[in-house]
């Protein structure tokens, strides 16, 4: 049975369009005051001092910080500036230093047999110049030396300074031997070592980290990242907690990098190295009204879920039909800043889990259609421009759904401002097929190892005996080179390589593929 | 007794006898093969054949202009084996050079071999993947170095063949591309760094295609072998049937929904552009246990203020179209 789908412009769009003409003056006006990355009243207190001068980073020993007047900003903190550095290659950890002066962390612990992890092992060969390698002592806000019996840890910032690039090749522990690291954090600057939230022990790959999420450890109680750019010899753009623009904590932090942190308060920065990654499924089957019943799409999501769920690292959170109580609903997909919206919700939010699953009718305009809330249709659509997902945990989405990624409706365009640290959304382009067995073949190709493009293409070539139908992704492309791709080949958690997005300034990689011609 | 109770009790005692004659008719009108339904189709009670393909896009007007093709009074009905014995399953991961043992799931996947060198089977299907990972391309590069359709049609036939792949009856059918972009929304750019090729068989039967089968190649840039899917299972003559004519087909055809892929929610004037006998073992969504003939109409829709290609499937055996109806 097809499933079925409807044409409508949202409401919300019509809105909009409506209030851009009638608050034209006003957005106007904003627009000026955004001009030029300046920062807002938030951020300004953040990168200010209380009596009104840029609070820059300590300088390194025997440096002195560029002199600013009151009010002024570097340049970098106008213009967004950062080393997006491994963000398109996986690395088994080396480091490469560039001419100068480098901040550089150790994301993993070091071997410590045969001294692999003491200072006089991992920086051999490296031409410093006759400098000194520091690292800072934020208890007492002084600069450390390193000496040759120092041993090299995770969480510690460390600059070094190289008489040309060099390469470092730290001996890490097996994945199976991490421990979980953990430092203190002081009120002021802390230099800290970058350790990947999500990598662990399953997984010897590096992976960025947008900020929130890898300072999510300390809460509310930090509030300024600010990286070093090795190539330019500056500091990045900071990063600010719920900053917005260029200082938006949707930004990357990167593996081998080391950044200052401003905490407002003492605190322990520490990291699980062990992670468990959550699915959960919705579906709808009988659909009131109109709307035909979808007879297939219990079997489809319980496929998924019951097959994903028994998977290494895996563990169902909820999969809700309608049956149950709550039914499967929009308001489970919905942002919490819309109204009604509870995607963050840890029982139901589809965005408390790693990744969700949905079987039901869906339309070309950009939206999934539920049963539960009839005969409001507010209450039973979820529209594009409701959805912001991966701002808590969403990752990976798959819409068992009509024409939700249609090409010649544009629709892959309409999902792209959602993506807040999603790395991907797989469905259908064309009218799409309802079968109980979508689920399951996509489940078990993904813990077969196949990554998640492959395996929904696999899925529904699977189920697909008739012509004309069509299936897509979209991806985030991290880095903006179209010659290389990153989150469209990613695969789950447990079963090979994937890659952290940003959830700024996202770009995309779109692909389609013919089921049956 | 009243009045009230004496007329409902008349108008069910006629509904009654009407619904009687028509069961009596309609069992009779089954015909000279009423006894040769076969297993599971005992309890035919009505010989209307509808679209296979359920949906809510009935067009409001449905014509055709092209003549009725011409066809047997009688077509074979076959049995169909779905299941692929671990023999077959060993020999194709040999053909294809993977050596190593079977491993399954409880779910109903095979697999041979281990990452990017493995065939995996589930439900008469048959998947060979080769997954490394390929960089992006710029759309000069793809343009240069991706095979024509000619040259990747002609890699997938020797594909087949070097490795003893290509399935009895498989017959070339066409080619489609996979086309990948990448998309920056704030630089608005969209610039094409991904295309494949995939070059399509088909099963052909007694002369007639069987539309539910499939096999495909998958080409790469530099002319690279990628993947190969199929779904082709085995069948075996089961009976001659009667089938009924186009005409009457198509008059079926008017009657029911019609396949949009695209997608149209108000389809209005239907044009058949094409009909042509062909078998299939599949509805949308249910696997036959048959091989059976079908009418194929093929056709564009004009609705929703454009035009998109639409398509239906007329069982042409009435028996089997009550077992999937």
């Amino acid at each position: 049975m097809k499933k079925w789908q409807h044409f409508k412009w949202p409401f919300s769009a019509a809105f909009i369009i409506l209030l851009l003409f009638v608050n034209a003056g006003i957005s106007l006006a904003l627009a000026e005051s955004t001009a030029g990355n300046e920062p807002n009243e938030h951020e300004r207190s953040i990168l200010f001092t209380e009596d009104g001068y840029y609070r820059a980073p300590p300088a390194l020993p025997g440096n002195s910080q560029k002199s600013l007047g009151r009010g002024e900003l570097p340049g970098t903190e106008l213009e967004l500036s950062e080393e997006m550095v491994q963000s398109a290659t996986l690395s088994s950890g080396s480091i490469q230093l560039l001419n100068g002066w480098n901040y550089i962390s150790f994301p993993k612990h070091l071997n410590p047999w045969g001294g692999h992890n003491q200072a006089s092992y991992v920086f051999a060969g490296v031409n410093t110049a006759g400098h000194s390698i520091f690292y800072y002592d934020s208890s007492t806000g002084l600069w450390k030396s390193v000496t040759p019996s120092t041993i090299i840890k995770p969480l510690v910032g460390y600059t070094i300074y190289s008489a040309g690039p060099y390469t470092l090749n730290p001996d890490y522990l097996p994945p199976n031997q991490q421990t979980n690291p953990y430092t203190n954090v002081y009120s002021g600057w802390n230099l800290i070592g970058y350790f990947d939230p999500m990598g662990n022990s399953n997984d010897d790959y590096l992976h960025a980290a947008m900020a929130r999420d890898a300072m999510a450890p300390l809460g509310s109680d930090w509030s300024e990242l600010i990286g070093w750019d090795a190539a330019t010899q500056q500091y990045e753009t900071s990063i600010i907690k719920d900053g917005s623009g260029i200082h938006s904590d949707y930004r990357l932090t990167y593996p081998n990098k080391a950044y200052w942190l401003w905490m407002n308060a003492n605190r322990t920065l520490a990291y699980s190295v062990t992670h468990t990654y959550y699915c959960s499924a919705e579906w709808v089957g009988e659909y009131p009204g109109g709307d035909g019943d979808l007879p297939d799409s219990q079997d489809s999501a319980d496929g998924f879920y019951d097959t994903l769920r028994w998977g290494s690292y895996w563990k169902g959170a909820f999969i809700r039909g309608d049956y149950d109580n709550p039914m499967a609903r929009a308001a489970d997909w919905k942002d919490s800043s819309y109204p009604g919206g509870m995607d963050d919700n840890p029982s139901t939010g589809i965005d408390t889990t790693n990744f969700a699953y949905f079987s039901g009718h869906g339309w070309p305009g950009g939206g999934i259609l539920f049963a539960y809330g009839y005969p409001d249709r507010n209450e039973q659509e979820l529209w594009y421009n409701e959805a912001i997902w991966g701002n808590i945990k969403a990752d990976w989405i798959a819409l068992d759904a009509c024409s939700v990624l249609s090409e010649s409706y544009n629709n892959y365009a309409v999902w792209q401002d959602s993506f807040k640290g999603l790395h991907s959304i797989v469905g259908w382009d064309t009218v799409g097929i309802s079968s109980k067995d979508t689920g399951l073949i996509f489940a078990n190709r993904l813990l077969q190892g196949k990554n998640i493009w492959e395996s929904w293409k696999y899925a529904t070539d699977a189920v697909v005996h008739f012509p004309g139908y069509k299936v897509g992704i979209l991806a985030v492309d991290i880095d903006g080179n179209t010659n290389t791709k990153e989150c469209i080949e990613d695969h789950i958690y447990g079963q090979g390589t994937w890659f952290s997005p940003p959830g700024y300034n996202v770009q995309f990689d779109k692909d389609f593929h013919n089921c049956l011609p | 007794m009243n009045i009230k109770f004496v007329k409902i009790s008349g108008i069910a005692l006629v509904i009654a006898l009407i619904a009687i004659l028509a069961g009596l008719f309609a069992l009779n009108g089954i015909g000279p093969n009423g006894g040769e339904l076969p297993p599971g189709v005992e309890n035919v009670t009505r010989i209307q054949v509808t679209g296979i393909l359920e949906s809510s896009y009935k067009p409001s007007e449905v014509t055709s202009e092209i003549a009725f093709p011409s066809v047997p009074e009688k077509m074979t009905v076959y049995t169909v084996d779905r299941s692929i014995s671990e023999k077959e399953l060993l020999q194709i991961a040999d053909n294809l050079g993977i050596s190593d043992e079977i491993s399954k799931t409880h779910s109903g996947f095979i697999t041979i071999g281990q990452g990017n060198n493995q065939i995996t089977s589930y439900k008469g299907t048959v998947d060979y993947s080769d997954d490394k990972t390929l960089p992006g391309y710029s759309p000069e590069y793809i343009d240069t170095h991706l095979p024509s359709d000619e040259e990747a049609r002609r890699i997938a036939d020797e594909f087949l063949d070097s490795h003893n792949l290509r399935p009895d009856g498989a017959v070339f059918y066409n080619t489609t591309h996979d086309v990948g972009h990448f998309v920056s929304p704030e630089r608005g750019v969209e610039i094409k760094n991904s295309e494949s090729i995939n070059v399509w068989y088909r099963h052909w039967i007694d002369g007639n295609m069987v539309l539910t089968d499939k096999l495909y190649v998958k080409i790469d840039v530099h002319g690279q072998v990628r993947k190969m899917f199929r779904e082709w299972p085995h069948y075996e003559p089961y009976k001659e049937f009667s089938i009924i004519g186009p005409e009457i087909a198509y008059g079926y055809l008017k009657d029911s929904a019609i396949v949009i892929p695209e997608g149209m929610k108000s389809p209005e004037k239907a044009k058949v552009t094409s009909i042509s006998m062909v078998y299939i073992d599949h509805t949308m969504t249910e696997d036959l246990d048959y091989l059976i003939p079908v009418y194929y109409f093929q056709g564009v829709v004009q609705g929703d203020g454009k035009e998109a290609v639409f398509y239906q499937c007329i069982p042409a055996t009435p028996e089997f179209a009550a077992k999937i109806t």
